[in-house]
């Protein structure tokens, strides 16, 4: 008489198969996402002295890119985050929630050890004041990093809810380039008349 | 009367474990090989985190311990009868937090990118979560409940035991969800205060959402495991099937855009408890009437006494049964017996 196996009573009466079925399903969404992803471009143009957005409501900014820059939108969120490229330099604008006033100060600090997040390397330099077209005032210096330079900036909302960072960043030898855009976002940069 | 139930006789339980079948071994190893992956990919993902933030990241570990700790005794006591065993329960909070959530890191971004690339950056701002994690992530978690199933098949009989070895793999899951969106809040909130940032997703998701997280939503998931195990694919897809679009359907309700007031999240999570207790309440309901039943058959068969009987379905009544006698042989020949008698109610309880 054919014995049942004690594993078998229950479950899958072939495991291997169910094995492969789990298998496939992990490597489909873990593989596949990522080379879908890749398949379509992450490239949209923006149009020329178009307004962009951060944020939401009455804890909002907008800026304007330069002509010719490209949103990378699968990094790009409304609410958070702006990824964009002009030529070999790479823009982020960041929307940063304050859960405190009294950490204003301490932005510029943050922003440091945030970019070694991203890359052990990174160093910000002294900040110095700066000041938008709009009135809106800030902190900007010198960012560093073993592949890249660039410009890095951060302006706290007027009251105090939030903040909007960027950095703007190239290869070494594009230093200039990538300071030049940083200072085009600067100048436009506003923020909503609710975060008055 | 069995040897199994016969007082004085020897325990029923057998004294050697039986081999392993090779496809079984193969299947657990497997299993243990994409939890290694899974944490490697975690520990890739968020490696610099603990070197800049070392206090942060302590902090949002030790903020979860107790969520791990009350969610592993409260979803192992939930079992009608007795608990899943512990090394299988171990396991499914093990494959949450490591093979589900590591695959999550690589797969959540790149379909939120997708979208964002094809449906344009404002629909996926608002729309890109509640269309990503749904999809993968209750795959990936009952991924986990499915091969336990079968690298464990004792361990899934039918949807109660899927229900509840689900729910232990959606808490390993959700707790390493919580670390790791406390250590997302640090840059979210500029790095001015990394504590209060953490403390704040700790608050909002301990305080406020755990009951409406992850481990229900798996829980659904694994009960349709549950149905698969008991009645084979043919009986058992149409439902497994049901199950997991609920799951699904229950998070991409938790993840909609709607405002983000903490009345509205408490409707979600109140919407989230109430599929899952309807699930839960119905699944036990019959899981112990067919208990009293196989109870009562076999003490209509003399195969248990009848004087042991009132004592076996709960585990206090076991535990009173065994303390009117003195700790020693006699206690542990009463305490063999019970488990001898309670393995074969389950199984006969938890088909369905």
């Amino acid at each position: 008489m054919h014995r049942v196996h004690p594993d078998r009573e229950h479950g899958s009466p072939r495991p291997l198969r169910a094995l492969i079925v789990v298998v496939v399903v992990m490597v489909a969404l873990t593989a596949g996402w990522p080379l879908a992803s890749l398949a379509v471009s992450d490239n949209q143009p923006v149009t020329a002295g178009q307004t962009l957005g951060i944020g939401s409501g009455d804890r909002s900014a907008t800026f304007t890119p330069g002509p010719d820059w490209v949103a990378h939108n699968a990094h790009t969120n409304l609410l958070q985050y702006w990824s964009l490229s002009d030529g070999p330099v790479d823009v982020s604008v960041i929307y940063v929630l304050l859960l405190n006033r009294n950490q204003v100060g301490r932005l510029w600090p943050g922003l440091n050890k945030i970019l070694r997040l991203n890359d052990g390397s990174a160093q910000l330099g002294t900040p110095a004041a700066v000041t938008s077209a709009s009135g809106v005032r800030g902190q900007e210096g010198t960012v560093t990093a073993s592949d890249w330079a660039g410009q890095a900036a951060v302006f706290p909302s007027p009251d105090n809810h939030f903040a909007i960072e960027l950095v703007s960043v190239a290869p070494p030898a594009d230093r200039a380039a990538a300071v030049a855009d940083a200072a085009l976002v600067t100048r436009s940069l506003r923020f909503s008349a609710g975060a008055q | 009367m069995t040897a199994a139930s016969a007082p004085g006789q020897p325990s029923a339980r057998p004294s050697v474990r039986p081999r392993v079948e090779p496809a079984v071994r193969a299947v657990r190893i497997s299993a243990a090989v994409l939890c290694v992956l899974g944490a490697g990919s975690l520990a890739y993902a968020f490696y610099r985190v603990p070197v800049i933030f070392p206090a942060a990241t302590i902090f949002a570990i030790a903020l979860q311990v107790p969520l791990l700790l009350l969610g592993w005794w409260l979803l192992r006591l939930a079992r009608p009868l007795s608990a899943p065993p512990r090394t299988w329960s171990a396991a499914a909070v093990i494959w949450g937090a490591t093979a589900a959530s590591g695959c999550a890191v690589v797969a959540n971004p790149a379909l939120t990118g997708l979208w964002a690339k094809t449906a344009g950056v404002a629909f996926a701002s608002n729309w890109s979560a509640a269309l990503t994690a749904p999809l993968n992530e209750e795959l990936l978690k009952v991924s986990g409940v499915a091969l336990l199933a079968v690298a464990a098949p004792r361990v899934i009989r039918g949807p109660m035991d899927g229900l509840i070895i689900g729910a232990l793999t959606g808490l390993g899951f959700q707790v390493l969800e919580n670390v790791t969106y406390s250590l997302n809040a640090i840059p979210l909130t500029g790095a001015t205060a990394p504590g209060a940032a953490v403390a704040a997703i700790a608050i909002v998701r301990v305080g406020l959402t755990t009951l409406g997280s992850h481990w229900d939503m798996t829980a659904v998931a694994g009960a349709g495991v549950g149905f698969l195990a008991a009645r084979g694919l043919r009986g058992g897809a149409l439902p497994a099937a049901g199950c997991l679009a609920t799951a699904m359907g229950m998070h991409l309700l938790f993840d909609s855009p709607t405002s983000p007031s903490a009345g509205v999240v408490l409707l979600k999570v109140l919407a989230d408890l109430i599929v899952v207790g309807a699930f839960y309440l119905t699944l036990r309901r019959r899981y112990r009437a067919r208990a009293r039943a196989a109870l009562a058959r076999r003490v209509a068969e003399g195969a248990i006494p009848a004087s042991e009987a009132p004592f076996l379905l709960t585990r206090s009544g076991r535990r009173r049964r065994q303390r009117q006698v003195r700790v020693g042989a006699v206690r542990d020949d009463i305490r063999a017996h019970q488990l001898a008698d309670l393995a074969a109610i389950e199984e006969e309880a938890a088909a369905y």
